[in-house]
C-alpha cells in the first residue's frame, strides 16, 4: 500500500516516541479495516502529509499559520475517522443489531418505529433526534431519518426545499415536510414516545403528533378498526392500530351511512385520489358524494399520491380520470416528480381541456412538443405561476410556444436548470412578473437579460445563479430598470463576462433586501463596502465561499456592520472572519440567523461577541474549529429560557466542543452537534440520487443514515484530534514561525 | 384593544336534554351557527340581557360538553382560511391534542361529527372528517360496506361497469 509507505516515510521525521506509537496504532487499524475498499487510496499526497503534521503540531497553531492545508484537512476529514477514530463506527454489535432487525425481525422493527408529524418546519433532523432520545436511545444504525415523506418532496415544495444547484440560493433552512420516521432501539421506548402527552411533545411551539409506524410495503392501511374483518386480526397492522383505534371495545358501529351528505363529501375529500375514485363503487350515495367531493379539493400534488410508483407509473388515462373529476375545481396542479409514462402531448391536452381555472401549474418532467405546449398556454387564462424545471432537453422553441399566450399574465416563473434555454422567449413576459428563477440555466444570454429589463420592470425576485453569460452591462441595466428588485442571487464561480467592477452595480439596487453571492469569486472588499453603504434595506446577505482570501479581508467583512436591518448573515468559509470582525458585527442587533461554517479563524472571542444580539434564533458554527467549549458554554448561559422566548439553535458540530462537558440546563439554546459544513457538497449527490429514487421509500432512509454516519464519525475524530493529548514537538515560537513560513512559501501563499 | 379589555361575556347554551352550559363568548365564536345567531338577534350588544339559554337541539349534554372542550382548547387558533383556499387531500396533519381528543368510541365520534356539522365548527368538522377518512383509508368498497353496514344499491352490471372504468384504482 503506497498509503502506508508515505505514512512511514513521514514517520521517519518524527521525533516523539509517543507520536510514533499512536501512529503505529493508527496504521494497524488501517490494515484491519481494509481501507482501500473504502476509497482511501484516493487520498492525495498533500493530505497524507497533512495527516502526519496534524498529529505532530497542535491544530490550533497550525490553523493560524497554514490555511491551505487546513482546507485540505476539511476536505478529507470525512475519511479520517476510518484511520483514527476509536473504532466505534465499526462496532460489530451495532452492525449485528442492524442486520438482525432488518432481516429477521421485521415486525419488531415496526414496533420500534414511530411516525412523527406536525413537526415545525424549522426543526432539523438532529434536533429531532436529540428531542426523542429522551424516550430511549434512538437506534444508531437505523436512526432518525428525517425523511422527506416522499423522496420527491424536493420537487413538490420548490420554494421550500428544492435546491437545484449547490449554491444555497433559497432560504438556508430548507423546510422539512413535517413528517419523520424514528426508530428506537427498543419497542418500549417507541411505546413510551407514543404515549407522551402533548405538552411533552411541544417543540418549537408546535405540538408534534406521534403515531404508530405502519409499513407501507405491507400496504399500510392507516387506522384499522378493531371490529374490522376478522382475518386481519393477527397481522401486525391490527396491533399497530390497537393503540390508536377509536373503537375502545364498544359494540357500536360507526354509522357512516347515517351521516349527512355534506359530511360524507368532506370525509371523502380527504381520501387519497385513487381511493376517492374507488369508493364510487360503494353505492349511489357514495358515488354522488365522491364526485362532489372534488369541489373541496383545489390543490393537487400528484407526487404525494402513493398509488403511482415505479411499479405502477402514471399513465395518460389515469391523469384523464383524475382531471375529468377534479379539473374544474383545481387552482393548483403539481405534476413534478411523479413517475409517469404519460403521452406528453395528450397529457397536456387533458390539462388544457380539463383545468380551465388553474392559477398554479408545475409541469416539470413532462417533455412535450411545441404545439402541445402552445395549446396548453392558450387555454390557461388565469395562470399566474408556472414551473417548468429541469427541462434539460427542451429548447427555446418549446418555451416560446408555452409562454406565447400565458406569458404576459404570469407572476411567478420557475425555469431552473433548463440547460438549452437561451431566453428568446423572455420578451413575452409582462410587467406582472414578480419572481423569476433561472438558476442553472446557463445558456441564458446577454440579449435575454436585456429583454427582461425592458419587459419586466416590476420584477421583485431574480435568481440567476450559474447564469454565467450575464454581463456587466446587464447588471447595470438591471440596476437601472428593475427598481423594485428586492431579491437577487448571483451565486457561482464561472461568471466570465462579469468583472468585480461590474458587480458594484448591485450597490445601486436600492430596494434589495436579500442578496446571495455564494461562491462568486468576484466579490471583494470594495463591493462589500459599497453594498454596505448603498443597500440600507438589506436583510439577508449570503457570502459563503465568496471571493478569495486576498480579495475579501477583515475590512470588507466588518463593513457589513453598517447594514442595520440585517437579520440573516452567511459568511461561511471566509478566511477574513475572525474574532475581531465578529466583535464588530455584534453591533447588528436585528440578526437572527448567522452562518459561520468553516470560519477557521473565528475564536471564542468572536462567539462571545454574539451574546448581546437579542433576537438570535440560529447560529451555525459547524467546522469553525477554534471555537471551544468555553465560549459555547457562555453562549448557552447568556440565553436563559423563559416563557414566550423562542429557542435558539446553536450548531457546534466540527468545533472543539465536547458534548459531555456542556450544560444546557435552564437555557433556551438547543445545541445541535451535527456538522453541516460539508453538506453543500453532499447536496448535489443527494439531489441526483433522489431524482432516480422515486417510489421506494427505503432508499432515502438509507441515504440519510449514511450521511449521519459520516457526520458523526467525522466529528468524533475531530474532537479527538483537537482535544488530543499530544503536544507539538515545536515548542519554540520562533521555530514555529519559521516552519509556517516555509510551508506557506511552498504553497505559494507568500511570494519571494 | 377595547374589545378585549371589557370583562369576558358568557353565553348560555342548553343541550337537547336540557342541561345548561355557560361558555365564554369568544369560545363559542367558533360555532358559526351560534355566532351568526347571536349577531342576528342582536344579543351581542353589551347591554343585551340574555337570561334564556340558547337551545341547541340535536346535541346531547355529553357531546356538547366535548364540543365545548374542543372549542376552549382551540379558540385562540388562527381562524382557518376560507374553504376555497388551498385545500389538499391529506389527513396526516391532525394535531396531537386532537388525536388524543378523538380517541373516543365510534358512537361518540359519530355524534361529534353531527354536532360539528350542526353547529358549523369548521375546525372540529375537519379533524373529525379526517379521522373518519383515516378509518376508510385502505379499505376496498366491499370492506367499507361490511364495516359500516352500507347497502349496495347498484345492480351487479352497474357495479361491474364502474369497477372496469376505475380498474386502476383497485389494488
Amino acid at each position: 500500500m503506497d498509503f502506508n509507505r508515505s505514512f512511514t516515510s513521514n514517520l521517519g521525521s518524527a521525533t516523539s516516541a509517543k507520536s510514533q506509537q499512536s501512529m503505529f496504532k493508527a496504521l494497524r487499524r488501517l490494515h484491519g479495516q481494509n481501507l482501500e475498499s473504502r476509497g482511501l487510496h484516493d487520498m492525495t499526497e498533500a493530505f497524507q502529509s497533512f495527516v502526519t503534521r496534524a498529529r505532530f503540531f497542535s491544530i490550533g497553531k497550525l490553523r493560524r499559520t497554514w490555511s491551505h492545508s487546513a482546507a485540505e484537512f476539511m476536505k478529507y476529514r470525512r475519511l479520517l475517522p476510518m484511520l483514527l477514530a476509536d473504532g466505534e463506527a465499526f462496532d460489530g454489535g451495532e452492525t449485528d443489531d442492524f442486520d438482525a432487525s432488518i432481516a429477521f425481525q421485521h415486525t419488531s422493527r415496526d414496533d420500534r418505529k414511530i411516525v412523527v408529524s406536525n413537526i415545525s418546519s424549522r426543526v432539523t433532523q438532529s434536533q429531532l433526534q436529540s428531542f426523542f432520545s429522551q424516550y430511549g436511545k434512538v437506534s444508531f444504525s437505523y436512526k432518525c431519518a428525517l425523511k422527506r415523506y416522499f423522496q420527491i418532496t424536493s420537487c413538490i415544495l420548490p420554494r421550500e426545499e428544492k435546491k437545484t444547484s449547490i449554491f444555497g440560493t433559497l432560504p438556508k433552512h430548507s423546510k422539512n415536510c413535517g413528517t419523520a420516521t424514528i426508530t428506537f432501539k427498543k419497542a418500549e421506548h417507541a411505546e413510551r414516545a407514543k404515549n407522551a402527552s402533548p405538552e411533552e411533545l411541544k417543540f418549537y411551539e408546535q405540538v408534534m403528533v406521534v403515531s404508530a409506524y405502519v409499513s407501507k410495503k405491507r400496504g399500510g392501511k392507516g387506522l384499522v378498526l378493531s371490529d374490522d374483518v376478522g382475518s386481519r386480526e393477527d397481522t401486525p397492522l391490527s396491533r399497530a392500530s390497537s393503540t390508536q383505534s377509536l373503537a375502545s371495545g364498544s359494540e357500536q358501529n360507526f354509522n357512516l351511512g347515517g351521516v349527512p351528505d355534506k359530511v360524507l363529501k368532506r370525509v371523502i375529500s380527504f381520501l387519497p385520489i385513487h381511493e376517492t375514485i374507488r369508493v364510487e363503487r360503494v353505492n349511489k350515495k357514495f358515488m354522488e358524494e365522491s364526485i362532489k367531493s372534488w369541489e373541496l379539493v383545489n390543490r393537487l400534488i400528484l407526487a404525494r399520491e402513493t398509488v403511482f410508483s415505479k411499479q405502477r407509473p402514471m399513465r395518460t388515462n389515469h391523469l384523464k380520470a383524475i382531471l375529468t373529476r377534479a379539473g374544474v375545481h383545481l387552482r393548483s396542479l403539481d405534476m413534478s416528480g411523479i413517475v409517469h409514462l404519460l403521452d406528453d402531448r395528450r397529457a397536456l391536452k387533458v390539462i388544457a381541456t380539463c383545468c380551465p381555472n388553474l392559477v398554479e401549474l408545475d409541469i416539470s418532467g413532462t417533455h412535450a412538443q411545441a404545439e402541445a405546449l402552445e395549446e396548453l398556454g392558450e387555454s390557461l387564462a388565469h395562470l399566474e405561476q408556472l414551473s417548468y424545471r429541469g427541462m434539460e432537453t427542451t429548447g427555446d422553441k418549446a418555451f416560446y410556444f408555452l409562454l406565447k399566450n400565458c406569458g404576459h399574465s404570469l407572476k411567478f416563473v420557475d425555469l431552473r436548470n433548463s440547460k438549452r434555454l437561451h431566453g428568446r422567449s423572455f420578451r413575452l413576459f409582462g410587467s406582472q412578473l414578480e419572481s423569476l428563477y433561472l438558476d442553472g440555466s446557463s445558456k441564458i444570454d446577454e440579449m435575454a437579460f436585456e429583454d427582461l429589463c425592458t419587459s419586466c420592470g416590476g420584477l421583485k425576485e431574480l435568481r440567476i445563479n450559474e447564469c454565467y453569460k450575464i454581463t456587466d452591462e446587464n447588471l447595470s441595466m438591471i440596476a437601472r430598470r428593475m427598481e423594485d428588485l428586492s431579491i437577487l442571487t448571483l451565486c457561482g464561480d464561472g461568471f466570465k463576462n462579469l468583472t468585480a467592477a461590474g458587480l458594484i452595480h448591485i450597490s445601486h439596487m436600492k430596494n434589495i433586501t436579500e442578496l446571495a453571492l455564494d461562491y462568486n469569486t468576484l466579490v471583494n472588499d470594495e463591493l462589500l463596502i459599497s453594498v454596505s453603504a448603498g443597500l440600507p434595506l438589506l436583510a439577508s446577505l449570503s457570502l459563503a465561499n465568496a471571493g478569495d482570501d486576498c480579495s475579501i479581508t477583515a475590512e470588507g467583512v466588518s463593513a457589513i456592520r453598517n447594514l442595520k436591518e440585517l437579520t440573516q448573515l452567511d459568511v461561511s468559509s471566509l478566511a477574513a472572519v475572525n474574532s475581531k470582525v465578529m466583535t464588530q458585527l455584534g453591533a447588528l442587533e436585528k440578526l437572527e440567523i448567522i452562518q459561520l461554517r468553516n470560519c477557521t479563524y473565528l475564536g471564542d472571542e468572536g462567539v462571545r461577541a454574539m451574546l448581546k444580539i437579542p433576537n438570535l434564533r440560529h447560529v451555525d458554527l459547524s467546522g469553525s474549529i477554534l471555537v471551544s467549549n468555553e465560549s459555547i458554554q457562555e453562549f448557552i448561559k447568556a440565553f436563559p429560557s423563559g416563557p414566550k422566548l423562542p429557542p435558539i439553535t446553536l450548531v457546534v458540530g466540527g468545533t472543539a466542543a465536547d458534548a459531555s462537558k456542556l450544560s444546557v440546563r435552564g437555557s433556551r439554546v438547543v445545541v445541535d452537534f451535527s456538522d453541516y459544513s460539508t453538506i453543500v457538497a453532499m447536496q448535489t449527490s443527494q439531489s441526483s440520487a433522489s431524482k432516480f429514487a422515486i417510489g421506494s421509500s427505503s432508499d432515502v432512509e438509507d441515504c440519510s443514515d449514511d450521511e449521519f454516519e459520516a457526520l458523526t464519525a467525522q466529528r468524533s475524530f475531530y474532537i479527538d484530534a483537537v482535544c488530543g493529548e499530544e503536544d507539538s514537538p515545536i515548542t519554540d515560537n520562533g521555530k514555529l514561525a519559521e516552519w509556517a513560513e516555509k510551508e506557506a512559501r511552498s504553497l505559494g501563499l507568500i511570494k519571494d | 384593544m377595547a374589545a378585549e379589555a371589557k370583562p369576558e361575556r358568557n353565553i348560555k347554551i342548553s343541550s337537547s336534554d336540557n342541561e345548561t352550559f355557560t361558555v365564554p363568548r369568544n369560545v363559542i365564536r367558533l360555532s358559526t351557527t351560534i355566532n351568526t345567531l347571536l349577531q342576528d338577534l342582536g344579543l351581542d350588544e353589551e347591554d343585551a340581557v340574555n337570561t334564556d339559554p340558547i337551545p341547541v337541539q340535536n346535541v346531547t349534554a355529553p357531546i356538547l360538553k366535548k364540543v365545548i372542550a374542543w372549542c376552549t382548547y382551540h379558540y385562540q387558533d388562527a381562524t382557518p382560511t376560507d374553504d376555497a383556499d388551498n385545500r389538499e387531500k391529506r389527513t396526516d396533519d391532525i394535531a396531537s391534542w386532537d388525536v388524543e381528543f378523538l380517541k373516543v368510541d365510534q358512537g361518540t365520534l359519530f355524534e361529534l361529527i353531527l354536532a360539528a356539522n350542526y353547529l358549523d365548527i369548521k375546525g372540529l368538522l375537519d379533524v373529525t372528517c379526517k379521522t373518519v377518512a383515516n378509518m376508510i383509508k385502505g379499505k376496498s368498497p366491499e370492506e367499507i360496506r361490511r364495516t359500516f353496514n352500507i347497502k349496495n344499491d347498484f345492480t351487479p352490471e352497474e357495479e361491474e361497469q364502474i369497477r372496469k372504468e376505475n380498474a386502476w384504482c383497485e389494488d
